[in-house]
């Protein structure tokens, strides 16, 4: 495959991403999603496969020491992430390293740090309810009664069934709280399987009465709920899309290399060959940006939302465009669910709804740029 | 040699009171085009005399061509020294005090295949400004396919004798001397080989000028006429026959030498422009933002690029044609929003009460319609990329 990875780090992180990529190697995650789209079944994923990628340290990468985690920097999760984006893993790493992660450890209270133990130990999968655009007030809202809250609303989230528990952003009186909720007590309903395999489904809040330990952090304004989303999350998932882009990328380049018509290989007519460079160019943008805004995250910058945003934008855009243009490129092999370039064609559309789609996230980066709507007096 | 830290520390004071004493104030502002120090004595006193006294200090000092050895006209600094320079040059914003092809084409093609005498001679009126160069390699049916190249070179006792024609030898009117690819063997088994390079002194009879409009107004852009140009056999740089391999390392350094465009690009106000025009269409807003958005993507890019060709890395090359193509385009969609901002403005050639008083951005804006072609074009680039770093088949 091209070499489009990113620059190689201590010693200890290059084994452990080498022992990811290894048991990736054989656990052919593809085929798996391949099958999920034909055979009937109650769960996206595979439950011990992702109790084996706990053991490999993967769900407490960016976990703190003090929590029982790795505690690598963001920089090397994304490096892990990137390694499962190309491999189209179906166990819900999007979801719990890339969101309920960075969401859990910005909360500071005793409640999220025990979910993050769970996490860390490969015990607790956690979805997380994020809008793709910018949160939606009284969507689902709670309000004091006594000692409980009663909750009342209705949301979609992924990955469920499958996860233990969902996050939920709940409007109270003076803002926000994420909630953390068992999602079979509420009857999830008109669960759907996405073009991806991946499930979603819809948990109704008909006035259910929580108690107030169920809110795993502070009450905050709509920016500060949303950040560690819009940020690490963001970060995170672009560099899931970018390795999702990358390999079918590759996958593209070497079918170049051996498909023939008109007694040529493919590869060697120019016209393919400038389109085939032309996402080469791209793809080095973006593995640029998504690493940049993973080491501005570690080193705390003040341009690290920019970048973060900036990754998330161009890792979305990028990885539709690539994923498109790799089924063009095949012709009608493409087409066919045989074909590896489809999965990732539908994969990267289901990944760019994690953590703000691109167009949300352009919008966010101009804005943090200053660029926003002049008035038109 | 590793450079001890505290040496290290030790001469950044050293350059910093140096350049505290030495670059002139009206040198530590935003550099107009018509003040660029490409040295040389045809193209006449440059507008701001600060701007020759700058030149003449740094070359002195080394500062020039900071890493290429004393004995050559360089200041004889490691990497790491070089570094602090730079470093200490962009904190007081100081302008380059020097640019131009020879500096940044020819010397690393002298440092490679020069000759002792060679080296000795060319390199430190380069790095003293007192010689420009110009480049003589494409001809009216050698321009992307260069190897097709078709000017004559005959031996003749110790001269050889030039014939046929040059043209985009970018300021051939005011450049001094030429590096000038001529094939000496018409019956080399391959086009590329056959071909050598040399140097040659423009006041030599035989070779006339004429510059070529283009659209942007500018004349520095020449055609270069040979009608029997001796030329000594001593100023062939590399062997004979071999100059295709001289030539590369030119390319090559021309291609990474993409950092004055990349700057040049950022001159274009988008942003302010944007908000002055109070502009509302909302796809020139998304263009506006996009356009940061790849800014910012060059910016990162570039670094990566220099942290892998920093560590060695192999493949760190193909940033070069990488380059090239995102910053000539990223550049481009640059300059057409520029111009559309500034709409009637932005499309005036000249007369009127222009904002800012001058038509520069329109002519910018002209100019970059280049930079997808000059110095390889994107084309030549895309081929590069596919052949040599996707492997894709050749035909």
């Amino acid at each position: 495959m091209n070499d489009i990875s990113t620059s190689v780090g201590t010693d200890e992180i290059q084994d452990f991403l080498d022992v990811a990529s290894k048991f990736l190697g054989k656990r052919g995650s593809v085929a798996f999603v391949r099958d999920l789209l034909t055979e009937e079944h109650d769960v996206a994923f595979d439950r011990e496969c992702w109790e084996a990628q706990a053991q490999l340290g993967w769900t407490s990468i960016a976990i703190p020491e003090s929590l029982g985690g790795a505690g690598y920097p963001w920089s090397t999760a994304g490096r892990l992430v990137q390694l499962c984006g190309e491999n189209l893993v179906p166990e819900p790493i999007l979801s719990t390293i890339c969101l309920a992660t960075p969401l859990l450890l910005a909360q500071g209270s005793e409640q999220a740090e025990s979910i993050l133990k769970g996490i860390g130990a490969g015990e607790l999968i956690v979805a997380v309810v994020a809008p793709v655009g910018a949160l939606q007030k009284d969507e689902v809202r709670a309000v004091k009664h006594g000692d409980v809250w009663k909750v009342s609303g209705s949301v979609s989230v992924f990955d469920v069934p499958g996860a233990d528990l969902v996050l939920v952003p709940v409007t109270v009186a003076d803002g926000y709280r994420w909630l953390a909720v068992d999602p079979y007590v509420l009857e999830p309903r008109g669960t759907r399987m996405l073009i991806d395999g991946h499930h979603s489904t819809t948990l109704d809040f008909d006035d259910v009465e929580v108690p107030a330990e169920k809110f795993v952090g502070p009450v905050l304004n709509a920016e500060e709920t949303l950040a560690p989303i819009l940020t690490v999350g963001a970060a995170l998932v672009s560099a899931w899309l970018f390795g999702t882009a990358a390999r079918a990328f590759s996958i593209t380049v070497d079918y170049l290399k051996v498909r023939s018509q008109f007694g040529a290989l493919i590869g060697s007519y120019q016209a393919l060959q400038h389109r085939a460079s032309r996402l080469y160019c791209e793809l080095e943008v973006a593995t640029s940006v998504v690493e940049a805004a993973l080491s501005a995250l570690d080193a705390g910058s003040s341009d690290a939302a920019l970048l973060a945003s900036a990754a998330r934008a161009r890792a979305g855009d990028l990885a539709l465009r690539v994923t498109a243009e790799a089924i063009q490129l095949h012709g009608g092999i493409g087409m066919t669910h045989e074909a590896d370039v489809g999965l990732y064609f539908k994969s990267a559309r289901v990944a760019n709804q994690f953590g703000g789609d691109h167009v949300f996230h352009r919008a966010r980066a101009g804005s943090l740029l200053g660029i926003e709507g002049n008035s038109s007096q | 040699m590793i450079a001890q830290v505290s040496d290290v520390e030790e001469f950044r004071q050293e350059i910093r009171g140096w350049l505290e004493q030495n670059c002139p104030p009206a040198m530590r502002t935003p550099m107009p085009g018509d003040e660029v120090p490409y040295g040389g004595k045809r193209g006449g006193p440059v507008k701001n005399s600060d701007t020759q006294k700058w030149t003449e200090l740094a070359g002195a000092r080394g500062l020039t061509l900071p890493t290429v050895p004393k004995e050559w006209g360089g200041g004889g600094l490691t990497d790491a020294e070089a570094k602090v320079v730079a470093q200490e040059m962009r904190r007081i914003n100081a302008r380059p005090p020097l640019v131009g092809s020879g500096l940044a084409l020819l010397v690393p093609a002298l440092l490679a295949y020069g000759t002792e005498e060679q080296k000795r001679t060319f390199i430190p009126p380069i790095a003293r400004g007192e010689v420009r160069w110009c480049q003589g390699f494409s001809e009216p049916e050698a321009g992307s396919d260069l190897a097709s190249l078709r000017m004559s070179a005959e031996s003749d006792g110790s001269d050889y004798v030039l014939n046929g024609q040059k043209t985009w030898t970018s300021f051939a009117t005011v450049a001094d001397w030429m590096f000038c690819l001529a094939r000496t063997d018409p019956n080399a088994p391959t086009r590329q080989q056959g071909i050598s390079m040399f140097l040659i002194d423009m006041e030599t009879s035989g070779l006339s000028v004429r510059p070529i409009r283009l659209i942007n107004g500018d004349t520095e852009f020449c055609e270069s006429f040979f009608d029997n140009v001796r030329v000594p056999a001593e100023n062939i740089l590399g062997e004979l026959n071999r100059g295709w391999d001289v030539a590369k390392v030119l390319l090559r350094a021309e291609r990474e030498d993409v950092r004055p465009w990349i700057e040049a690009s950022y001159s274009f106000p988008v942003v302010e422009l944007w908000r002055e025009q109070r502009c509302t269409a909302a796809e020139i807003t998304q263009r506006v933002i996009q356009s940061e958005l790849d800014r910012l993507g060059l910016d990162a890019l570039m670094d990566r690029a220099r942290a892998d060709a920093a560590r060695g890395d192999a493949r760190a090359e193909r940033f070069a044609n990488i380059l090239k193509i995102v910053n000539g385009e990223y550049q481009q969609e640059r300059a057409e929003l520029a111009v559309y901002l500034l709409g009637e403005d932005g499309l005036t050639w000249s007369g009127g009460e222009l904002l800012g008083g001058d038509a520069a951005t329109t002519r910018d804006w002209l100019t970059s319609r280049a930079f997808s072609i000059a110095g390889g074009s994107t084309e030549i680039q895309l081929n590069i990329l596919s052949k040599r770093w996707l492997g894709l088949p050749v035909a």
